[in-house]
C-alpha cells in the first residue's frame, strides 16, 4: 500500500507541469545555495584528477584571453574612430561663424543607382532634415532629399533635380546651380560681360538657418557663349570632391540641435 | 531506521553529488560515482522492506531535485523507488552480502534506473539527456567500483552492522 501511494506521488510529479516541479527545483537550489556554491567554488579550485581536462580550463583561459583582445582591438577601432571625426569636425569648425552650425557625421552606406543620390546611415533620429546641406571633403556635395529615422538620402549637386544658388569666384552675383547627369552641372544666366574662367571655384551661398557661410561646392571645368542665348554664358561645373570614393559625409544642422 | 540520519545522509549525498564529486571524475565531466546510486542499493540491502520502499522513493526524490539537466521530476522518483523496492525484495531471495556481489548489484541497479529513467523523460517528451552512454554505462560501472567500500561509513553512520542489524537491538531469542 505504501509502495503504490509513492509511486502514485512520484507519477503526479513526473506528470506536473514543469513550471511547478521547477519551482521545487529551484526551492532546493535556493535553500541549499550556501553549501553548494561554496562546494562548487572549493570544486573549481582543486587540481583536476586527469590530465585531458586539465586543458579544459586552460582553453576557456585562452578563448577568454581572445575575447578579450578582441574587445580591446574593437575598442582601439572605435577610439581611432572617434579620433578622426574629431579632427574632421576641428577642420570643419576653424573658422569662426562655423561655430554657429552644427556638424552630424555619417558614414556613406551606398551610392545610389543613379550615382546622383547616396544614401547615409543618419536620419531623423539626428536631427537630419530635408534640405540640409551636406559637406563631403570639406566642399557641398549637395543637400539632403528625404529622411527616415535613421537613413537619409543625399541628393547630389550633379542629380538633375538639384538646384543650389551659386556665386562664382569673387563675384557676388548668385545663379543656381543644376545638376546635370555624367558628375557635372551647369550654370545658366550669367551675363556674358561676366569674367568667369575655367578652374574658378564655385560656392554654394550661403542660407540663413541652412548654411551659415559658403562653402565651395565645384569648380568650372568649360565655359563659353550659350548658343541658344548668346548673351549669356554656358558654364559647366564639376564637384570639388571625389563623390565616388566618399565614405563619410557631414550634415550641417542648427548648432543647437547637433 | 534512523530516520533523522537517513535525512543528513541523503542531504549530504545530495549536495557532494552536486558539488564536490565533480572533481573525482574521469576521462569526462560526467563519468563520475553516483552517491544517491550507492545510497539507494545500501537501504535496499540493509534496511527492512517498508524502510526500503521510503528510502528508495525519498533518494529519487533527492536524485531529482538535484538533477541538473532534466526540467521535470518524477523519473527517478519512480525509477529509484520501483527497482529499489525490487531490490529489496530481490535481496530477500538471494543474498547481496559480499562485495562484488554488491558492486554488481550496483552497477545493474545504475543502468537499470538510468534506463528507466530515460524512458519515463522520453515519455514526457521532454528534451533527452545526451550522455546516455555516461550514465548508462560509466557512471554505474564508477559507483560499483567505489560503493562496497563506502557501505562501511554509511553502515557505521546509520548505526547498522553489516549483518543487516542496527547496533544497540538485541537479538531476540
Amino acid at each position: 500500500m505504501l509502495f503504490t501511494w509513492l509511486l502514485l506521488g512520484g507519477l503526479i510529479c513526473l506528470f506536473a507541469p514543469a513550471s511547478l516541479t521547477g519551482k521545487l527545483k529551484l526551492a532546493y537550489n535556493y535553500v541549499f545555495s550556501w553549501p553548494l556554491d561554496n562546494l562548487s567554488l572549493a570544486t573549481s579550485t582543486m587540481p583536476s584528477l586527469n590530465a585531458v581536462e586539465d586543458d579544459a580550463p586552460k582553453r576557456e583561459t585562452a578563448a577568454e584571453q581572445q575575447r578579450f583582445e578582441n574587445d580591446i582591438a574593437n575598442l582601439q577601432a572605435e577610439v581611432r574612430d572617434a579620433h578622426d571625426q574629431i579632427a574632421y569636425l576641428q577642420r570643419l569648425q576653424v573658422v569662426a561663424q562655423r561655430d554657429r552650425m552644427g556638424f552630424v557625421l555619417a558614414d556613406v552606406v551606398r551610392t545610389g543607382r543613379t550615382q546622383d543620390v547616396l544614401f547615409i546611415n543618419r536620419g531623423s533620429r539626428d536631427h537630419i532634415a530635408v534640405g540640409q546641406y551636406v559637406l563631403g571633403d570639406m566642399s557641398v556635395i549637395g543637400t539632403i532629399s528625404d529622411v527616415w529615422a535613421q537613413r537619409a538620402v543625399v541628393r547630389l549637386v550633379t542629380d538633375r533635380n538639384s538646384k543650389i544658388q551659386a556665386t562664382i569666384g569673387e563675384s557676388n552675383l548668385a545663379r543656381v546651380m543644376e545638376g546635370r547627369s555624367g558628375n557635372i552641372g551647369k550654370i545658366r544666366l550669367v551675363p556674358a560681360d561676366h569674367a568667369v574662367r575655367v578652374g574658378d571655384k564655385v560656392y554654394a551661398r550661403k542660407v540663413p538657418g541652412l548654411l551659415d557661410v559658403s562653402f565651395v561646392a565645384a569648380k568650372v571645368t568649360q565655359c563659353g557663349l550659350d548658343p541658344e542665348n548668346p548673351s549669356m554664358l554656358d558654364i559647366t561645373i564639376q564637384p570639388e570632391c571625389d563623390i565616388a570614393n566618399l565614405t563619410r559625409v557631414a550634415v550641417i544642422v542648427p548648432a543647437t540641435q547637433q | 531506521m534512523r530516520w533523522f540520519r537517513f535525512a543528513a545522509l541523503v542531504l549530504a549525498a545530495t549536495i557532494l553529488q552536486t558539488s564536490l564529486v565533480g572533481v573525482i571524475h574521469i576521462w569526462q565531466p560526467d563519468i563520475r560515482p553516483n552517491l544517491l546510486l550507492i545510497l539507494l542499493v545500501f537501504f535496499a540491502i540493509y534496511s527492512g522492506p517498508q524502510d526500503a520502499v521510503i528510502a528508495s522513493f525519498s533518494i529519487g526524490l533527492a536524485a531529482d531535485l538535484s538533477s541538473p539537466v532534466r526540467e521535470l521530476m518524477g523519473p527517478q522518483i519512480i525509477s529509484f523507488g520501483v527497482l529499489g523496492t525490487l531490490l529489496s525484495d530481490v535481496h530477500g531471495i538471494i543474498s547481496i552480502r559480499r562485495m562484488p556481489h554488491q558492486a554488481i548489484a550496483i552497477f545493474v541497479m545504475g543502468v537499470l534506473t538510468a534506463l528507466l529513467s530515460y524512458l519515463l523523460t522520453f515519455f514526457r517528451a521532454e528534451s533527452v539527456s545526451t550522455r546516455l552512454s555516461a550514465e548508462l554505462l560509466w557512471q554505474p560501472l564508477y559507483s560499483a567500483v567505489i560503493g562496497p567500500f563506502l557501505f562501511l561509513p554509511i553502515a557505521w553512520w546509520m548505526r547498522i552492522n553489516r549483518k543487516g542489524r542496527r547496533h544497540g537491538v538485541k537479538r531476540r531469542r
